[in-house]
């Protein structure tokens, strides 16, 4: 798999191979499920118990908002991951449009959170890699969660590097 | 210039983040006429979210230079939190909802006089 940063500020993945894919597929729908298996993670508490004002308010206004926040960027995913309807020679190739990242982000970052929580992980489990022949489902979700941190930081460098080049350019 | 890219409810944050004052551990304009009304923006570690990613949340949000930014995040990292803001309630609230938008751990505490 090939990854690269277009003219545009666009973020081109070229030549992913299937199994790739096919993790590349489930973003939406590990971040979906998120809202049931890491609810008091995606929406934590705004303040201790005896601030009962601002949890109130935070339950009527704030976290409806978030919610929305959240499946707006799903979405956006969603329909980024059709151009995965179509293979190409050498697998299949994605572009993920600049104006698009921080839905990207997001929407990595669920399912990550999502998978963190499914799984119990720990910081024991930030270095961990498997050698092993027959990989355990949990191994598998490890490996799912480190590609989507990969994807992750390629959207951050990528940003990273068109804020350097707008810094350096002259103004009119 | 640095190019922005916002959450739709980023907007209304941008003009108020635009005149804050210069880094560090930024106090709300009333601190000094109600100390009692103080509130602190802490942001907690968690083994999920990237460093580069919780650096580049603080940039955005509070407009933090990159160096800034990340002692607070190797500070979240190391200690387990950081304040990162200090000041009035509502922009206060307004931070932890940007925090929370971009799934970080946050929190509004009342300072300690």
């Amino acid at each position: 798999m090939k990854m690269h940063a277009t003219e545009n500020g666009d973020l081109a993945l070229e030549a992913i191979p299937a199994q790739l894919t096919a993790l590349l597929r489930l973003i939406p729908k590990a971040a979906r499920e998120g809202e049931t298996h890491a609810k008091k993670r995606f929406y934590p508490d705004p303040c201790n118990l005896e601030e009962e004002e601002i949890r109130r308010d935070w339950e009527t206004f704030v976290k409806p908002s978030l919610r929305h926040l959240f499946r707006s960027a799903c979405e956006t995913v969603e329909l980024d991951l059709v151009q995965l309807n179509s293979p190409h020679k050498k697998g299949w190739n994605l572009t993920l449009p600049r104006a698009h990242f921080p839905a990207w982000l997001s929407c990595l970052n669920q399912a990550r959170l999502s998978i963190a929580e499914q799984i119990g992980y720990t910081e024991a489990d930030q270095d961990k890699t498997t050698t092993s022949v027959r990989p355990t489902e949990r191994d598998l979700k490890l490996f799912q969660m480190d590609f989507y941190a990969f994807i992750q930081e390629s959207l951050l460098q990528t940003l990273a590097d068109l804020n350097a080049d707008d810094d350096n350019t002259p103004e009119a | 210039m640095r190019s922005q890219i916002f959450y739709p409810t980023e907007c209304s944050l941008r003009s108020a983040i635009e005149t804050l004052p210069e880094p560090g551990v930024r106090t709300g304009e009333n601190t000094e006429k109600q100390l009692d009304s103080v509130w602190n923006v802490v942001v907690f570690n968690d083994p999920v979210n990237l460093m580069s990613y919780v650096t580049h949340v603080f940039m955005k949000v509070f407009g933090y230079s990159e160096q800034l930014a990340r002692r607070h995040m190797l500070e979240v990292h190391n200690f387990g939190r950081s304040i990162l803001w200090s000041g009035g309630r509502e922009r206060a609230e307004l931070f932890v909802q940007e925090l929370h938008a971009h799934l970080l751990l946050a929190s509004l505490e009342r300072a300690k006089n």
